[in-house]
């Protein structure tokens, strides 16, 4: 008997025993592989619960910024810069009304002046009528004295001139004066009238600087917190975009779960050809096929 | 108003990232585990727009399902689309034959599953 070859039971058993080993295996690495699948699996799903509370706080986020970006701008359309313009109107206004009352009391003084200086003239005429009325009653006073004791009368008459050409003098001296004091007075007033209207319009560029600067600076205040909204929606709009492609990364679970379960397929098809039927796997046989699409290609039909 | 589409896939991950890509775009996203389940969710919600189905599931496979949906006349317009990790041209061409509207290599861009969504549901 020869040695070197087997008995056909023999043999039949050995092959028998090395398909069921194969197997065995084949069955520890299926469930090693569903083991895996699953482990993977759970992870990429905790994975993505977590981006998509990442992806939804940062979209809330961005969201408020936005609205906050409005209300900013809408507080900057009707807020400080309005209240400010609102301010120097109401100054303008006033200003406005100074100057026409500067300008009507002008005229006044000028007219004041006018009348004071007719009065002035008036108190020359009366000076001149209380000289003739003296000068009568001097002559009056005379000829009384030459006709003696008969013009008793003219002497009274004399007299009584003497002291109405008194109070004449006396009363134009009042109205002298105050016309004088008038005249002094009214330059002055006029003077400080137009020394209010100045103040004022000091008054009123130191409002409209200080309005100009309070602009800039509420512009500024506005520009930075714009600029930092804006920064901010930027840096959240890049976390979303990461946040985003971290989610497709995730998605190499779902092929790579697949191809651990083609290495199923792969060692059923071995066991069954180290078994004697031959037969491959239907995949396997499509896995031949050359593919023209890459990873990501939309083919809308 | 949103459109509903129906996600169809044997895996949990993919369902997740489909379903957060559509949403992310507005959409509702109602899921199925397998064909069987899938086709059972299309007849039982007449508001479906859309169906985003795998090609390799347990139980009922993605091309079976769309020749099952299809087979009924009242869903010959509801599109169905493949996302699906295969490319052979003859699964593709099954797919066409069977009434799909498209076929999407995994893994695919969220912004074109949703564009190509968005075509399909306008």
């Amino acid at each position: 008997m020869d040695h070197q070859h087997q008995a056909p039971e023999e043999s039949t058993c050995q092959r028998q025993g090395n398909v069921a080993q194969v197997e065995a295996a084949r069955e520890n690495v299926a469930d090693l592989i569903k083991q895996s699948n699953a482990l993977s699996e759970q992870a990429v799903l905790n994975v993505g619960m977590l981006m998509k509370s990442v992806v939804a706080e940062t979209v809330d986020y961005v969201d408020s910024l936005k609205t906050d970006l409005s209300s900013l701008d809408a507080a900057n359309e009707n807020g400080l810069p309005h209240v400010v313009s609102e301010q120097l109107a109401v100054v303008e206004a006033y200003l406005d009304k100074v100057e026409s009352l500067v300008v009507r009391q002008e005229e006044l003084s000028r007219l004041a002046v006018s009348h004071s200086e007719k009065i002035s003239h008036a108190g020359r005429l009366i000076d001149n009528i209380t000289k003739e009325v003296k000068l009568l009653a001097i002559n009056a006073q005379i000829e009384a004295t030459r006709m003696n004791t008969e013009s008793q009368s003219l002497g009274v008459i004399s007299q009584e001139m003497m002291r109405l050409s008194k109070s004449v003098n006396d009363a134009n001296t009042i109205v002298r004066d105050v016309t004088d004091n008038l005249l002094e007075l009214l330059p002055s007033m006029s003077d400080q009238a137009r020394s209010l209207k100045s103040s004022t319009a000091a008054f009123s560029d130191d409002m409209k600087f200080s309005a100009k600067r309070i602009e800039r600076c509420n512009e500024d205040v506005y520009m930075q917190m714009r600029e930092t909204f804006a920064r901010g929606d930027a840096r959240m709009e890049t976390i979303l975009g990461h946040s985003y492609s971290v989610l497709s990364e995730l998605q190499f679970q779902d092929p790579s779960a697949q191809l651990l379960r083609k290495i199923d397929g792969e060692l059923e098809g071995l066991s069954r050809r180290i078994g004697g039927d031959g037969v491959a796997p239907e995949e396997e046989v499509r896995a031949q096929e050359s593919s023209d699409l890459d990873n990501g290609d939309v083919l809308l039909f | 108003m949103s459109h509903k589409i129906l996600i169809v896939d044997d895996s949990a991950t993919v369902r997740q990232q489909v379903g957060l890509a559509l949403q992310q775009a507005g959409f509702d996203t109602v899921e199925a585990v397998d064909g069987v389940q899938g086709l059972d969710a299309i007849q039982a919600d007449v508001t479906i727009a859309a169906v985003i189905c795998d090609v390799n599931m347990p139980r009922m496979n993605g091309l079976d399902m769309v020749r099952a949906v299809k087979a009924q006349g009242r869903y010959a317009d509801l599109p169905i689309v493949m996302l699906t990790t295969e490319g052979q041209p003859s699964l593709i061409r099954e797919a066409r034959e069977a009434g799909a509207k498209g076929w999407i290599i995994k893994p695919f861009k969220a912004v074109q599953l949703v564009a190509a969504i968005q075509k399909l549901t306008s």
